[in-house]
């Protein structure tokens, strides 16, 4: 059980305030004494907030019970260190504070009063002046904390009974941001008949004003004056209520998110805005009960909120929950030899092979570098599209990666609220101003925006999106509402063919109906395509029957890493900024033109070489040199950029192979003929050249066609010609 | 169809016998024989007093909230002992009864419901001591089971010792959604079938005073937004105050708590002063009545007269009386008639009615155990959809029936959302508890087209089919609520909802309309209780059990089936979900016929069953050379 002795704990805050100096940085040296020169500021009126350190605290002599029993007991010791400064103040007022508001004038006013009334009743036992007013009606400066740096913030979830009354620090996202209000701290009341003056503390939102006077003058005559309120002579404070609730990393499978009140005085409002992730280090604490009892009996009164001592918008890559550095064993059990290839597995592990799918999502999550030269920004982000046929695990993918990545969203393309994906300008039911309102890509911002049904969008959003991809800002002019707004977004989208299945024979922009501006914007687009394969189907057999019998999956050789961990490494490789050598650009050059003179060869194609293209390949290469935690990127960078990308592109060149396929049918013809000439043979292996020919002229295949294609699978070493060009010899060929 | 003696014994394993099987911690034993049950029914809050003040006698000085921790333990142990016994229970009034219409405050009440919302957490001292301010007495009073009263501090001083507060879990519970008329009318207390009632209502005959006697309001009045789907059932919604929970929202569970409701007759008073604020956040909930709950019970399939502890059935009828053989072959008997003498498809739907969810996390087959039926080949003139539906919503304790319709579906209001400004979680159609059956009625849809929310509607449902899960609003958050409901769309022609499994209905003209629905009432009259409770345990057992191969070589008979059913000649190739479908129809199919493992024969059954529905749909292969 803490010790409570306020005495002997306000004159340490005196020592503390007093005495407490850092060591300046100025030439020379010397000692600064931070607090103490805060509180001159205070007593002149220059600074209202002061804000303690528990680090500072800390550094001070013997301080640990004192530290202890501040986060116990917050709020008395709020009180208590804003006494230890009153106290202070007069010492250390330097000149005379000008008076800045009418409530200054008032207290100035009222005090000089209070002195010349006490000098006219000289000799009588009188309490001191400051006593007769309410000490805060008299402080124009506020108190905030803030915790130890070892102090890690919780959940919504892990507030418990036992943190009542304590200093927490607790993370979630702004969900409802009021107004910024002014609070009545202290009401300020004089009576309509004998002009004495009344103050009232309040404490809660709500309080019951008084009415009856209660002076001496007012009791003894009976005259039941009546008490007026005065604005000029109360004191206001700035008030906004704030809602947080949980983020879904916190949020346990099943549940729902939970959310906390906040209320937010003085210099912490403003501080956050709805849909911005914040930590907030406040004083949890029962909603009063002074208000009406109804309240009480409801059972709902007994509600908690937190008082706000701090708020602290949170980018969502430096969590301080995720941001803890890793170990050395940690960094040894990614840092294998195929740790590449490993981390990709370890994304989404349930989906089997798609693995240059998953590398790419692994580079888009790392992320290339950013580039700004002068005013040329050049996006770091990396943007992959998925397409394919339903259920080839799409949606796995992104909702892996949306657990995965550190800040991200998970939309459809059909947004479920009005705002929609960017940012929409919206009617406040209660005040009925105009606000803007976040969509997903601008809460994604610096995160991943996973859209799914990305085909299924409606145009505005698609219009919008063209900006995000490229600029990374969003434009909003609508209502009057003029801006621009940072969405520093890789988008991972997921699209369904536009004719429910993927048509080969029709064109990419055909197949998902979006306009080619659009998709030259990702930096990699996938087909996964579900083709019917013997082997795969067997291992797919083998693998239902086993998670249909076991009701887990098979073990593989694979063990996924761990993904708190792999947000961490992820985490880690972002803070790298690796350049491109001077050697290696002409390379990089080199490929780009290759793919340039690739698209121009096939005019037929369905995808694009732009010089996007180029950055694509820049921004993989940079992506992958992060990976290896490096600053410099290598020749093996750019060769695997180059790979995913043509990889890439093959999976979408359905046509380009249907359409050789078709030309070779004559081929598949000529093997085919030879096949059952040859198992009509002895050996099963040796026809003869003309009976194939003569086979091949009834089929319709011209000569020229014959000739080529014998060649052909010669040279591929399927059969063997004789030197006469009489006897043919299969060699490769399974008899069946 | 025999049902194998190992199916016995393993439904018996799952069926505890004994109360004395549940576990029990020496703490709590130690007090269970300290607490009188019937006098804590008779008068909850007095006796929690008397406990209280005698804690010195039974404990050595412990917490009050450790207290209070036990206390509330060894009445949950004594009110299971209560409800699983054979005999009929105390009196303890149901707040699900349709009779039950008045309550009194400070009574133990029973409520059968799921978690709609979770709000914030409450804080209450777990005792309290209060100075009068005349007399200067002070009186220490425990906090267990009850909210601290205005009347109590009106005139006292208060003291609260610190470090001594629990906390209090609150969620907004309602009527489990959906829940067809013959659960809240099944006898619980009774002994076996056909035992003589025993109301679970407040016997207003032993109430002298009826001023006590609070009328229950007519919540569908008041809360609108949390019955959307009400079925037949009588809506409530009360506030649960639980100490240490694991609730999450759309748990079905039976709680027993001591009730508190704001009496409408005694005027506005002090209820009327709620300020604008909080009525901003808690809309209306002040009119909620408050359960503090001491008991907290799982029900098989939510039916209530099988309750589940520590993953043990322990239902309210000797097990002696389920004539399992008989029952399958009912059951059969009356969807086949349902289906318009259809006993193929009888098949497909009565796997249907069984199946549950067993495992999530999967390799891109949809969830394990899932089943979305088609039954085509429903005419929109027929009686079938409308008689399958009925004979369902009789077998199966809570269904969604759904008209899929144009003008339906841009209706529809299915994913409940978090109003930010009320911070309330608004109820919708997909907010259901597990087990509960979604039928789907496509037979009447025509042509036209949708609207964006008809197109919303249409995605929200395709993802239930698909992944069976529901995404709620939450404005920044869209969490993925995992349902588990089993779906049948009947229609017309092949639906167009993405579903696992396609049947054509044949009906069979010989009997008429009248003569088979005379012959489903009969059997229903005959057999319905029991098929009830039937099919309530067949659901538990594929939600228990551990699906394995009877053989080891079956295995290679099932990829083989796989392999070959893809190879070329068949018109349509069979999907890595679909297999997994067929295998989850051969499981179920195996525990209808008293089979815990998946044998040969249910594979030879459904590769039979795979020809006729392939020749129903005109897939039927062509013969190929292997």
């Amino acid at each position: 059980m803490a010790n409570f002795d306020y005495e002997a704990d306000l004159n340490k805050f005196k020592d503390f305030l007093t005495q407490y100096y850092t060591s300046s940085t100025r030439r020379g040296g010397g000692k600064d004494f931070k607090y103490a020169k805060q509180i001159t500021a205070l007593a002149n009126r220059e600074q209202v907030e002061m804000v303690v350190e528990m680090d500072d605290l800390a550094m001070f002599d013997d301080t640990e019970m004192l530290i202890d029993n501040i986060e116990r007991n917050a709020k008395r010791y709020t009180e208590l260190l804003s006494d230890a400064i009153s106290q202070l103040i007069p010492d250390y007022k330097t000149k005379e504070a000008p008076c800045k508001d009418a409530l200054d004038v008032y207290i100035e006013h009222r005090l000089t009063n209070a002195r010349r009334h006490q000098d006219e009743q000289a000799g009588q036992a009188q309490p001191s002046i400051e006593s007769q007013f309410p000490s805060d009606l008299l402080r124009r400066f506020e108190i905030y904390w803030k915790p130890r740096t070892s102090v890690k913030s919780v959940s919504i979830r892990a507030l418990r009974a036992s943190q009542v009354g304590k200093l927490v620090t607790v993370h979630g996202t702004v969900i409802r941001a009021s107004e910024v209000r002014p609070l009545l701290t202290v009401a300020t009341y004089s009576c309509d008949s004998c002009s004495a003056e009344t103050f009232q503390t309040i404490a809660g939102p709500s309080f019951s004003p008084q009415v009856q006077c209660n002076s001496e003058f007012c009791k003894s005559n009976r005259t039941g004056g009546r008490l007026q309120l005065q604005t000029r002579g109360s004191k206001f404070m700035r008030f906004q209520e704030l809602r947080i609730q949980e983020q879904s990393t916190d949020v346990p499978a099943g549940h729902v998110p939970r959310s906390l009140g906040v209320y937010c005085k003085g210099e912490t409002t403003r501080q956050a805005t709805a849909g911005d992730h914040v930590s907030i280090t406040g004083i949890f604490l029962p909603l009063a009960k002074s208000t009406a009892f109804a309240q009480v009996a409801s059972g709902l009164l007994t509600d908690t909120f937190l008082e706000a001592h701090r708020v602290t918008p949170l980018s969502k890559w430096d969590d301080d929950e995720v941001g803890a550095e890793l170990t050395e064993a940690e960094m040894s059990e990614i840092s294998e030899s195929d740790f590449y290839e490993k981390l990709a597995a370890s994304i989404a592990p349930e989906v089997y092979g798609h693995d240059d799918v998953k590398k790419s999502l692994l580079l888009m999550l790392v992320g290339g570098v950013a580039r700004d030269v002068g005013g040329l920004k050049i996006r770091g982000t990396i943007n992959v599209c998925l397409m394919g046929d339903p259920g080839v695990a799409k949606s796995q993918l992104l909702s892996y990666v949306d657990r995965l990545a550190p800040r991200s969203q998970m939309t459809s393309g059909r947004g479920s609220t009005g705002v929609g994906l960017t940012a929409s300008v919206m009617k406040d039911p209660i005040t009925g101003l105009m606000t803007l309102e976040a969509g997903a890509l601008m809460l994604a911002d610096q995160g991943i925006c996973c859209i799914d049904e990305f085909d299924k969008m409606n145009e505005s959003d698609r219009t919008a999106l063209h900006e995000v991809m490229e600029q990374q800002t969003i434009s909003v002019a609508k209502a009057g509402i003029l801006t621009t707004l940072h969405a520093r977004t890789s988008v991972l989208a997921a699209a369904n063919p536009a004719y429910g299945k993927y048509n080969p024979n029709r064109s990419i922009q055909e197949n998902i109906n979006l306009p080619a501006a659009l998709l030259s914007r990702f930096d990699i687009l996938w087909l996964i395509q579900d083709k019917p394969d013997q082997q795969e189907d067997l291992r797919l057999a083998k693998h239902i029957t086993y998670v249909h019998q076991h009701l887990h999956e098979p073990p593989t050789t694979l063990k996924p890493l761990d993904m708190g961990l792999m947000r961490r490494y992820i985490i880690s490789c972002r803070k790298k900024n690796p350049t491109v050598p001077q050697t290696l650009s002409d390379k990089l050059v080199g490929a780009y033109v290759e793919l340039r003179k690739e698209a121009r060869n096939n005019l037929k194609e369905n995808t694009f070489t732009s010089p996007r293209s180029l950055l694509a390949i820049l921004r993989l290469s940079t992506a992958l040199a992060r990976l290896r935690m490096s600053e410099i990127v290598i020749d093996d960078d750019v060769n695997e950029a180059i790979r995913l990308v043509e990889r890439s592109r093959d999976s979408t060149k359905p046509v380009a192979s249907r359409t050789a396929a078709r030309k070779e049918s004559a081929g598949d013809k000529i093997v085919k003929i030879v096949r059952n000439l040859a198992a009509e043979t002895q050996d099963q292996v040796t026809v003869r050249v003309a009976d194939v020919r003569q086979k091949c002229r009834v089929d319709g295949i011209s000569n020229d066609e014959i000739d080529r294609f014998l060649d052909q699978y010669e040279d591929q070493n399927i059969w063997q010609i004789n030197q006469n060009r009489t006897v043919l010899t299969m060699v490769n060929i399974a008899t069946n | 169809m025999g049902i194998d003696q190992t199916f016995l014994d393993v439904i018996k394993d799952q069926v505890g016998k004994d109360f004395q099987d549940v576990k029990q911690s020496d703490a709590v034993k130690a007090i269970l024989n300290h607490i009188d049950y019937d006098k804590f029914i008779e008068n909850p809050r007095s006796y929690i007093q008397e406990l209280f003040d005698d804690k010195g006698s039974m404990f050595p000085p412990i917490l009050t909230n450790v207290w209070e921790a036990r206390i509330l333990q060894a009445l949950h142990l004594k009110h299971i002992e209560q409800r699983i016994k054979t005999q009929p229970v105390a009196n303890i009034p149901s707040l699900n009864d349709p009779k039950t219409d008045k309550v009194i405050n400070g009574k133990v009440v029973t409520f059968r419901c799921i978690i709609q919302d979770c709000l914030d957490q409450e804080v209450c001292p777990s005792e309290l001591t209060t100075e009068n301010a005349v007399s200067g007495e002070t009186i220490c009073t425990s906090t267990l089971l009850r909210d601290i009263t205005e009347k109590e501090l009106d005139s006292c001083k208060t003291v609260v010792r610190k470090d001594n507060a629990s906390e209090r879990e609150l969620f907004i519970a309602i009527t489990p959604p959906g829940e067809n008329a013959w659960v809240s009318e099944t006898k619980v207390e009774a002994k076996g079938f056909g035992a003589t009632e025993k109301r679970m209502k407040m016997d207003t005959d032993d109430v002298v005073d009826d001023s006590t006697l609070i009328p229950l309001p007519n919540y569908m009045e008041l809360f609108p937004e949390l019955f959307k789907n009400i079925g037949d059932a009588k809506p409530v919604v009360c506030l649960l105050k639980v100490y240490e929970s694991t609730l999450k929202p759309n748990d079905l569970v039976e709680v027993a708590g001591i009730i508190e409701i704001e009496d409408p007759r005694a005027g506005n008073g002090a209820s009327g002063d709620m300020s604008e604020e909080l009525q901003d956040d808690y809309p209306k909930f002040w009119k909620l009545p408050k359960l503090f709950v001491f008991s907290c019970l799982k029900l098989a399939d939510g039916n209530p007269q099988i309750p589940i502890i520590e993953e043990k059935m322990f239902p309210v009828f000797p097990m002696s009386d389920l004539d399992l053989t008989g029952c399958a072959q009912i059951l059969r008997d009356i969807l086949t008639l349902a289906l318009g003498g259809d006993r193929t498809a009888a098949v497909f739907a009565m796997v249907a009615l069984a199946s549950r969810i067993i495992r999530r996390e999967d390799a891109g087959l949809g969830p394990i155990g899932k089943y979305v039926l088609n039954l085509n080949g429903i005419s929109q003139s027929s009686d079938i959809a409308e008689t399958f539906q009925r004979v369902v919503k009789r077998l199966i304790p809570r269904t969604l029936a759904l008209n899929f319709t144009i003008n339906d579906v841009h209706s529809w209001n299915l994913t409940p959302r978090k109003n930010v400004h009320t911070n309330q979680l608004e109820s919708a159609l997909f907010q259901m508890a597990g087990g509960t059956h979604v039928l789907i009625n496509e037979t009447q849809l025509g042509v036209g087209q949708f609207n964006d929310a008809g197109r919303h509607n249409i995605a929200v449902l395709t993802e239930l089919l698909t992944t069976q899960q529901v995404k709620y609003d939450y404005t920044y958050q869209f969490p993925a609520i995992a349902v588990d409901s089993p779906v049948i769309v009947l229609s017309d022609t092949l639906s167009v909802l993405p579903v696992d499994i396609r049947i054509a209905v044949k009906p069979d003209a010989k009997l008429t309309v009248e003569e088979r629905n005379s012959r489903i009432e009969q059997l229903m009259s005959e057999w319905g209780s029991q098929l009830q409770a039937y099919l309530s345990i067949i659901r538990e057992v594929s939600l228990l059990s551990h699906p394995v191969f009877a053989e080891e070589t079956l295995n290679d008979d099932f990829e083989a089936f796989f392999r070959i059913r893809n190879k070329e000649g068949f018109k349509t190739k069979m999907s890595a979900a679909q297999f997994s479908t067929f295998i989850t129809s051969c499981r179920l199919w195996g525990i209808y016929k008293g089979e815990l493992s998946i044998s040969r024969s249910s594979l030879m059954f459904w590769k039979d069953l795979e020809v006729i529905k392939d020749q129903r749909s005109g897939t039927t292969p062509t013969p190929t050379n292997q």
